[in-house]
């Protein structure tokens, strides 16, 4: 009976479709979603450009195990031919003219992708993009319903960005252990960032949070044992209660790694907090507190656009 | 929520949290409930099938193994612009600290040159230094500055037993205008 329970419970708070709609839900995701379709537009178009240097794979990824990338490389026009063909299905998409478009946009999206991180570095800059636009395909495909297909994205959306850092402390207690912690660990990586920094940049100038690390191995330990809780629990952005705070703890893990190693997940970051806290309740006390006749308008727009 | 915001009453609010919570289908949109957690439960069986056969990766699906083997040694990238300074023996050292190493930086997040990630992930994975990977390595340079002569570096940072981070920075090849040249005698 609890697991049933438990089970409704996370279903409800993931998707509540028992829920009424309002304009600041359909403003929300609708922003959400024309954010996802630009950026993955973004990515498409500059990894087309990426792939004119690319004559090699030295590690396949996804599908290239199984069909040749080859023909994306160098001079062939087809890494932009997909750029486009992707961008047209997005807008589809996005306009409700086909149920199936984001999944032919997710289909391409991928192949643009292993085309591209042949080298052996597999990008994780794009991975909630990619995350939310096959949310998207599938909440298109199950439902006709605008609503419920909006609202089975969004849970969908919540359920695996959840799912994707707790794998992430998994990944660190599987490879390393509970000792991954450590404050040395961190570091060997500041040293690791420097190079690339100095790489990246001609230069590295270490911040005063590196600089506290490396001088207190306490203080280093904490920061990757704040990294590796927040990540642990980040389960807890399935339920209602707890999902704002819990975004707020992953965004300061996001700050940390960004202020320690001068990594910054931007496009992650901001479609965790899009997604994670309860805009549309503010959206909506601000509609309420307009002109009567410019919230029908707003509403309207809404009903149409959702 | 606000009752202004309301777009429709078309569904019954949910019981109060104290009472018994009826699942799917007796549930208003319990059938929906229903599709939607059968579809997260097939995506999260289907993403454990592909990254478990894939090395943890197949787009977008992920482990997300960033980091996670902690302590272990790494091996980076670096490139440095030589075209000021006269070929000679010492050209080829191997450095240790980032400010001895000869000519001037070369900031790779520039237009037209390589990613360092795509670099270093390069170099990292390439074990025989054949003709075909010397051709994609210059292949790498190719939208970069032909006048400059580029020394690439092969990084590689460990821990020591002290817990001291040691770092090397290994000369691989030059290239200038398309054309690599390898390190003398064993090559990259």
């Amino acid at each position: 009976m609890w697991l049933a329970r438990w089970r409704m419970r996370l279903l409800r708070d993931l998707f509540g479709f028992d829920d009424e709609e309002s304009f600041g839900e359909v403003a929300v995701h609708r922003f959400f979603e024309a954010c996802v379709v630009l950026w993955t537009i973004e990515h498409v178009a500059r990894w087309a450009e990426q792939l004119e240097t690319i004559t090699r794979v030295v590690r396949p990824l996804g599908l290239g195990h199984y069909i040749d990338v080859s023909p994306m490389f160098g001079d062939s026009p087809w890494p932009e031919v997909n750029a486009l063909v992707i961008a047209c299905l997005l807008l589809l998409g996005f306009a409700r003219v086909s149920r199936f478009a984001y999944a032919g946009a997710l289909l391409l999206t991928h192949w643009q992708y292993v085309a591209r991180w042949c080298l052996g570095k597999a990008s994780h800059g794009a991975s909630f993009i990619g995350l939310s636009l096959m949310m998207m395909a599938l909440g298109a495909l199950l439902f006709h319903d605008r609503k419920r297909a909006r609202r089975t994205a969004m849970g969908g959306i919540l359920f695996f960005f959840g799912a994707g850092y707790m794998s992430a402390a998994f990944s660190k207690l599987i490879a390393t252990g509970p000792h991954w912690i450590d404050g040395y660990h961190l570091w060997l990586w500041i040293g690791e960032r420097s190079v690339d920094m100095h790489s990246e940049t001609g230069a590295f100038n270490m911040g005063l949070v590196q600089s506290l690390a490396t001088r207190s191995r306490a203080f280093a330990t904490l920061l990757l044992a704040g990294g590796f809780f927040a990540e642990l629990f980040a389960f807890l952005l399935w339920f209602r209660k707890t999902r704002p705070f819990v975004a707020l703890v992953l965004l300061g893990m996001h700050f940390g790694i960004g202020l320690a190693m001068n990594i910054v997940f931007a496009y992650n970051m901001a479609l965790l907090a899009m997604a994670a806290f309860p805009w549309a309740v503010l959206i909506n006390q601000t509609v309420a507190r307009l002109d009567s006749r410019h919230a029908g308008r707003l509403r309207e727009l809404a009903t149409r656009l959702g | 929520m606000s009752d202004e915001g309301h777009l429709s009453d078309a569904t019954p609010a949910s019981p109060p949290a104290s009472q018994p919570v009826p699942f799917p289908p007796e549930r208003p949109e319990g059938g929906s409930y229903l599709r939607a957690g059968r579809m997260l439960l097939a995506v999260l069986a289907v993403w454990v099938l592909l990254v478990a056969t894939h090395r943890g990766e197949f787009w977008p699906m992920s482990i997300y193994p960033m980091f996670s083997g902690a302590g272990k040694p790494w091996v980076r990238s670096l490139v440095r612009d030589v075209t000021d300074v006269p070929n000679r023996p010492g050209l080829w050292d191997v450095g240790a600290r980032v400010d001895d190493l000869p000519g001037k930086p070369y900031p790779l997040a520039r237009p037209g040159r390589p990613p360092q990630n795509d670099l270093s992930g390069f170099l990292k994975l390439t074990e025989t230094w054949d003709d075909q990977a010397q051709g994609a390595l210059a292949g790498l340079f190719a939208t970069a500055e032909p006048e400059r002569r580029l020394l690439v570096y092969r990084v590689d940072g460990r821990k020591n037993e002290q817990g001291d981070v040691i770092i090397a920075f290994r000369p691989l090849a030059l290239i200038q205008g398309g054309r690599l040249t390898p390190r003398p005698g064993d090559g990259p």
